[in-house]
């Protein structure tokens, strides 16, 4: 009997895919991190493994790529309200935001839409806090409706 | 019903492994059972018992230290360094753009509002990547302050954990916004 049932490979390919943004290299990374994971979990017990691998798939990309060359979340903390993610996104095409994305970006969305995670259930995830999740979302927002509104160009 | 999130939902639905791909996903699962014995495993545990071995005999003062001691240390080694900044300007944000790889924001700690910055690098304490910032005051004293995300160990503590003169520097470490700081600066 196989650890990670058909469906569950698909799921994890498309967490992959959310991170390094390209199949090819979301399956490589996805391949590596099963190997990796089986390899663990014959000298350790692992009590989620849906979570370990998705963590093992993650720095799995960081050890291949080392740093995004898109832009990355800097901004210092600000105390947010909670706001809907996609409010303002709507007319837009998820392919169209998803390539104007990186990498953090396209997991927090990942996240959020496909495993249907609240803000709380994402920043465990990811180990951070909330209001670290929604200063990401509110900037996340704040440059894509601001670059989709101008036609693409995130230069 | 978010329909954007059901757009984005329905993107990733739609991406699916080949058979091939997931036969081969599967395959591996056999590929990489463990033998009863394996060599490394056993050269493994050979060296980590040689490596207790020697820090017990030689270097078990150190080893005893707690962790505040040997952040303190650490953070004093670092200073007394004086590697170059990799990146010298006095603006916080440009410093935080630079650091990319940094896995948290860069803050502007209330123990050197009073300071000037100049500059900044990266830099690991207790093997953690972290951010060396350089500042100097208005009589051009150096300091060295390091910011890191909080162990775990001090996740439940907040402002000044410990200072110490070590080697003719005053450091000091503290938590403030959700990161661990040190502070270092040479005694006259």
């Amino acid at each position: 009997m196989n650890i990670f049932s058909r469906g569950e490979l698909n799921d994890l390919y498309r967490y992959s895919i959310s991170i390094c943004g390209c199949e090819n290299i979301g399956y490589d990374v996805l391949h590596t991190s099963i190997e990796k994971f089986l390899v663990k979990s014959e000298q350790i017990e692992i009590q989620y493994p849906r979570r370990y691998i998705m963590r093992m798939i993650k720095n799995e990309y960081v050890n291949t790529i080392r740093s995004d060359s898109r832009l990355e979340f800097s901004d210092e903390e600000v105390e947010l309200e909670v706001e809907d993610f996609g409010q303002g996104l709507e007319k837009y095409d998820a392919k169209v935001v998803l390539d104007h994305c990186n990498s953090k970006e396209r997991e927090i969305l990942f996240l959020w839409a496909y495993e249907g995670m609240s803000y709380s259930e994402i920043a465990k995830q990811l180990e951070v806090s909330k209001g670290t999740i929604l200063t990401r979302i509110h900037n996340f927002k704040k440059r894509i409706l601001k670059v989709l509104n101008k036609g693409g160009n995130d230069e | 019903m978010n329909d954007f999130k059901s757009k984005v939902r329905d993107h990733y639905s739609s991406i699916e492994l080949s058979n091939e791909r997931l036969e081969k996903l599967q395959s591996l699962e056999g590929k990489t059972s463990r033998p009863l014995f394996s060599w490394n495993i056993f050269v493994t545990g050979f060296a980590t018992l040689s490596i207790l071995f020697a820090v017990v005999l030689v270097g078990f003062p150190q080893v005893t230290r707690s962790l505040e001691d040997n952040i303190l240390h650490e953070v004093v080694k670092n200073h007394i360094k004086n590697m170059p900044s990799e990146i010298e300007t006095s603006n916080l944000f440009a410093i935080s753009s630079k650091l990319s790889r940094l896995d948290f924001a860069i803050i502007n700690s209330t123990y050197t509002s009073d300071k000037s910055l100049v500059g900044a690098r990266y830099c690991s304490i207790q093997g953690v990547t972290a951010a060396q910032l350089q500042y100097k005051d208005t009589v051009g004293t150096r300091y060295t302050v390091y910011q890191v995300p909080v162990p775990k160990e001090f996740e439940s503590r907040k402002g000044l954990i410990k200072e110490s003169d070590i080697s003719g520097v005053h450091v000091q470490i503290y938590v403030e916004k959700g990161l661990l700081i040190g502070k270092a600066y040479s005694l006259k």
